[in-house]
C-alpha cells in the first residue's frame, strides 16, 4: 500500500510541479522542441510559428534580480561592441526598445543620427558636476544669488540645483517618468542619464527612478509581462505574439502560483481564446442580470414580439405597441375567450398553441445564453468556494498528521486534490463560455463529451473532498481521492489538448465573428 | 513659493513688453496664479477683428508643471472645444512635452499661432476640423459669423451690465428672466436667441 501511495502522490502532484517548478521550462514532457536556450528570448519569437499545437506554451518566470541582470548584460554588451559609456548604452537600448540587433545595425550605419534621435547629442564632453558659476542666473526660478549651485548636462543648459531637483522629482514622482526625462531646456531633447541623476537627487528618489527604469524594460519588451497578482514582482517571458492569440491560449503560471493568460493578463481562461473571453465578459456584464429578470418576469407579444411586463392582475393584455389583444396565460387571441374573463381554460386552442410556439422560438436565444451563463457562473462560484476549502485543507492536513500519525508528505494528496479542483473548475467555467459561441458540428459533440466527463469527475472529487476529517484518515478514501485527482487532471488535459489542437488548426466554427477587433483576421472558419 | 519670483518677472515682461496682439492683466492683484489675457484675432484670418478672452491658470508647481489655458470667449476653431469650457489642445502644454524653461509669452504666442494656423490633424472638434480641411470658405464664413455674434453679445452685455447691477440681481434665474424682459421691451437690437445664449454661456 505504501509504495502504491508514493507512486500515486507523485502522479497527482504533477500539476503542482507545473506551478512550482521555478527556473526551468515548464512544459516538461509536452515540450515541443520550442527554443529553450536560456537567453535567446529575441530569437525565440521567430520560433512561435513552428511550434506544435497544444494547450501549453513555453514560458519562463524571472525574479526582479534576473530582470536587472538581463538589462545589465545587454547594456554591457552594447557598451563593449559600440565603445560608448554604459549610461549611453542604456539610453540607446531604451530608445530602441531593447532591440539590441537593430540598435547595433543602425548605430554602425549612421551613429550621429542615432545619437541625436535618442537624445544623446555629441557636443563637447565636459565633466558633469555641481558647481557655482560666476554671474549665473537660473532661467527657471530667476534667482541670481552669487554662489548659487548649478548643474548642466552635456548640452550646456545650466540650471540651479534646486530647480533641477524639483524638476526631476516632479517627473519621477509626479509623472512616473524615468527613461525619457529630457533636459529642462525648451527644445533640448538630451536625455538625463542615470549617473547625472545620481549626482543630483536624494537616495529615495534614485530608488524610485531605478524602479521605474526597471519597469520600462519590461513594458518595452513584448515578450515580457508583469505577473498581475497583487504584490508579485515577478516577470513572465513568453514568445506568443498578439496576432497568434486567435489560435492559441497562452496560459502561464508565475512562481507565486498565479495562473494567467499571457495574451490578456486575465486569469487562466483555457480553452477559450482571448477575444472570445473579452466578448463573453462584456456580454455577461451587459446581459446577465437583465436577461434573468426578463426571463422571469416578462413575455413577448405574440404578434410584434415586444417584451411585455404584466403589471396588473387582469389576463386581458393589450400590447401598447401593436394593440394586439391576447391572454397572458395561454397567449391566445383574447377574442376567442368569449366571456370566460380572468379564467383561462383554453389551453388546447389552436391560436394559443401557435402563439406559444412563436414565444418559445423568440426565447430560445435568451434561454441558450442563460443555460451557458448559469453553468459558467456556477463553476466560477464553486471555484471561489474551493479556494476557501483550500485554506481549510491546510488545517485539515495538520489535524490529520496529528490524529493519524501520517507524515507531512503522506497528507499532500489533499493539497493536490484541492489544486486539481481549482484548475479543473477554472477550465470548466470557460468551456461554457466557449460552448456558447460554438456552432454545432461533430467536433462540438466530442467537446461536450469531454466537458461532461470532466464535470462529472470534478463533482465527484469535490464531494469526496468535503467529507469529515475522520473519514479522510481512512486509507481507502485516500486512494480514492488520489485516483480521482489524477483522473480529473487527465480529463482536463484531454479536453484542453483537444480544444487547443483544433484551435491551432482552425477547425472550430464559431457562431460569432471574432476577427473584427482582433489584430489578425483569422477566425477558425477560414480553413 | 520659489515660483513667485519667476511669475513676477514673466508678468512684468508680458505687461511692459507684450507680444504682438496680446494683452495681459491680473484680475486679482493678490493672486499671481490667475491671468486674464485678451488675444486679438490675427489679421488675414477669419478671426481678424475679434477679441478673445483667455484664462491662464498657473499651478502651484509652476514652472515645473504646465499652465492651463482656456478660452473664455467662444470660438469656432478645430482645436478649441466649442463649449463653455473652451479647452485648448496645445502640444506644448502636455506634461511629457512641457519644459520648465518655457516662457508664458511663448505659450501665448503659440496660442495665437494656432489661430493663424489651425491644426486639423489633431482636433478637439472633429466636425469643424473636417470643415476646415474640406470646405475652407464655409469654415471661414462660420468662424467669422461666430466672431461677430460673440462681439455683439459682449457689446450688449457691456451696455446693459450696469442695468443688471442696478437691479441688484444675483440669482441666475432672476438674471435670465431679467434679460428676457429686456428683450421683451423691445429696445435691444438683438434677436432673443442671442440674449438667451449670452445668458447661458457667460455664467
Amino acid at each position: 500500500m505504501d509504495t502504491d501511495d508514493e507512486f500515486m502522490s507523485n502522479v497527482s502532484s504533477d500539476e503542482d510541479m507545473i506551478q512550482d517548478d521555478s527556473d526551468n521550462e515548464v512544459s516538461g514532457d509536452e515540450d515541443f522542441g520550442f527554443d529553450d536556450e536560456p537567453d535567446a528570448y529575441i530569437d525565440s519569437q521567430k520560433d512561435t510559428e513552428k511550434k506544435k499545437a497544444a494547450y501549453e506554451v513555453s514560458f519562463k518566470v524571472y525574479e526582479p534580480t534576473d530582470v536587472q541582470k538581463q538589462q545589465d548584460e545587454l547594456v554591457n554588451e552594447v557598451n563593449m561592441i559600440l565603445d560608448i559609456s554604459k549610461e549611453e548604452a542604456a539610453i540607446l537600448l531604451r530608445h530602441f526598445r531593447w532591440n539590441k540587433e537593430r540598435l547595433i545595425e543602425d548605430y554602425m550605419d549612421r551613429p550621429s543620427q542615432v545619437l541625436d534621435a535618442a537624445g544623446l547629442s555629441q557636443s563637447s564632453v565636459r565633466e558633469l558636476k555641481i558647481r557655482s558659476v560666476p554671474g549665473f542666473a537660473c532661467d527657471i526660478c530667476c534667482e541670481d544669488d552669487p554662489g548659487l549651485e548649478s548643474f548642466a548636462l552635456k548640452c550646456g543648459h545650466r540650471y540651479c540645483v534646486d530647480c533641477y531637483r524639483q524638476y526631476l522629482s516632479q517627473k519621477i514622482l509626479g509623472e512616473g517618468e524615468a527613461a525619457r526625462i529630457q533636459c529642462p531646456s525648451e527644445g533640448c531633447n538630451l536625455i538625463i542619464d542615470a549617473r547625472s541623476l545620481d549626482i543630483l537627487v536624494t537616495p529615495e528618489l534614485t530608488e524610485r527612478y531605478h524602479d521605474l527604469l526597471h519597469r520600462t524594460y519590461v513594458e518595452d519588451k513584448d515578450t515580457l509581462k508583469w505577473c498581475p497578482a497583487p504584490d508579485c514582482e515577478n516577470v513572465v517571458e513568453c514568445a506568443v505574439k498578439k496576432k497568434d492569440l486567435d489560435r492559441i491560449v497562452p496560459t502561464v503560471a508565475c512562481l507565486c502560483g498565479h495562473r494567467f493568460c499571457f495574451g490578456c493578463a486575465l486569469n487562466d481562461h483555457q480553452p477559450a481564446p482571448c477575444e472570445l473571453v473579452k466578448r463573453w465578459l462584456k456580454k455577461c456584464a451587459d446581459d446577465s442580470e437583465t436577461a434573468n429578470w426578463i426571463s422571469a418576469n416578462t413575455k413577448e407579444c405574440p404578434k410584434c414580439n415586444s417584451t411585455i411586463e404584466k403589471n396588473g392582475g387582469c389576463n386581458h393584455m393589450t400590447c401598447r405597441k401593436c394593440k394586439h389583444e391576447f391572454c397572458w396565460m395561454c397567449m391566445g387571441l383574447w377574442s376567442e375567450h368569449g366571456t370566460s374573463w380572468y379564467n383561462c381554460n383554453r389551453f388546447e386552442e389552436k391560436s394559443g398553441v401557435e402563439a406559444r410556439d412563436a414565444q418559445a422560438r423568440s426565447r430560445i436565444s435568451l434561454e441558450r445564453y442563460l443555460h451557458y451563463y448559469n453553468r459558467y457562473a456556477n463553476h466560477e462560484q464553486s471555484a471561489r468556494l474551493d479556494k476557501d476549502i483550500y485554506h481549510k485543507t491546510e488545517k485539515k492536513m495538520v489535524q490529520l498528521q496529528k490524529e493519524s500519525g501520517m507524515s507531512w508528505i503522506e497528507v499532500q494528496y489533499l493539497s493536490a486534490a484541492s489544486q486539481a479542483l481549482q484548475m479543473c473548475r477554472q477550465t470548466l467555467m470557460w468551456t461554457y463560455a466557449f460552448a456558447f459561441y460554438l456552432a454545432r458540428n461533430n467536433l462540438t459533440e466530442i467537446f461536450e463529451d469531454n466537458q461532461k466527463d470532466l464535470e462529472m469527475a470534478v463533482e465527484a472529487l469535490s464531494e469526496m473532498f468535503e467529507r469529515p476529517i475522520t473519514s479522510l484518515a481512512d486509507p481507502k478514501l485516500k486512494v480514492e481521492i488520489m485516483d480521482k485527482t489524477s483522473y480529473c487532471n487527465k480529463r482536463r488535459v484531454i479536453l484542453l489538448e483537444d480544444t487547443a489542437q483544433n484551435l491551432a488548426e482552425g477547425r472550430w466554427t464559431f457562431n460569432t465573428d471574432f476577427s473584427g477587433s482582433s489584430a489578425n483576421a483569422g477566425t477558425s472558419t477560414r480553413r | 513659493m520659489t515660483s513667485n519670483k519667476r511669475i513676477t518677472k514673466e508678468l512684468a515682461e508680458c505687461t511692459t513688453n507684450p507680444p504682438v496682439g496680446i494683452t495681459v492683466t491680473l484680475p486679482n492683484d493678490s493672486d499671481l496664479h490667475t491671468w486674464h489675457v485678451i488675444l486679438d484675432g490675427p489679421e488675414d484670418t477669419a478671426y481678424a477683428g475679434g477679441k478673445f478672452g483667455l484664462v491662464v491658470k498657473l499651478p502651484t508647481e509652476y514652472p515645473f508643471k504646465a499652465p492651463t489655458i482656456t478660452f473664455a470667449t467662444r470660438i469656432y476653431h478645430p482645436n478649441v472645444t466649442n463649449d463653455s469650457l473652451g479647452n485648448i489642445c496645445l502640444g506644448l502644454l502636455k506634461s511629457d512635452k512641457w519644459k520648465p524653461s518655457t516662457r508664458l509669452s511663448s505659450v501665448l504666442e503659440s496660442v495665437r499661432a494656432l489661430l493663424e494656423e489651425p491644426q486639423p490633424e489633431d482636433p478637439l472638434e472633429a466636425r469643424i476640423a473636417d470643415e476646415y480641411r474640406n470646405d475652407r470658405s464655409e469654415f471661414d464664413k462660420n468662424a467669422k459669423a461666430y466672431v461677430q455674434s460673440e462681439m455683439k453679445v459682449r457689446e450688449i452685455q457691456m451696455k446693459w451690465n450696469g442695468l443688471e447691477q442696478y437691479a441688484g440681481l444675483q440669482d441666475q434665474e432672476e438674471k435670465r428672466w431679467f434679460w428676457i424682459m429686456v428683450w421683451a421691451i423691445g429696445k435691444a437690437k438683438v434677436r432673443p436667441k442671442e440674449v438667451m445664449a449670452s445668458d447661458d454661456e457667460d455664467q
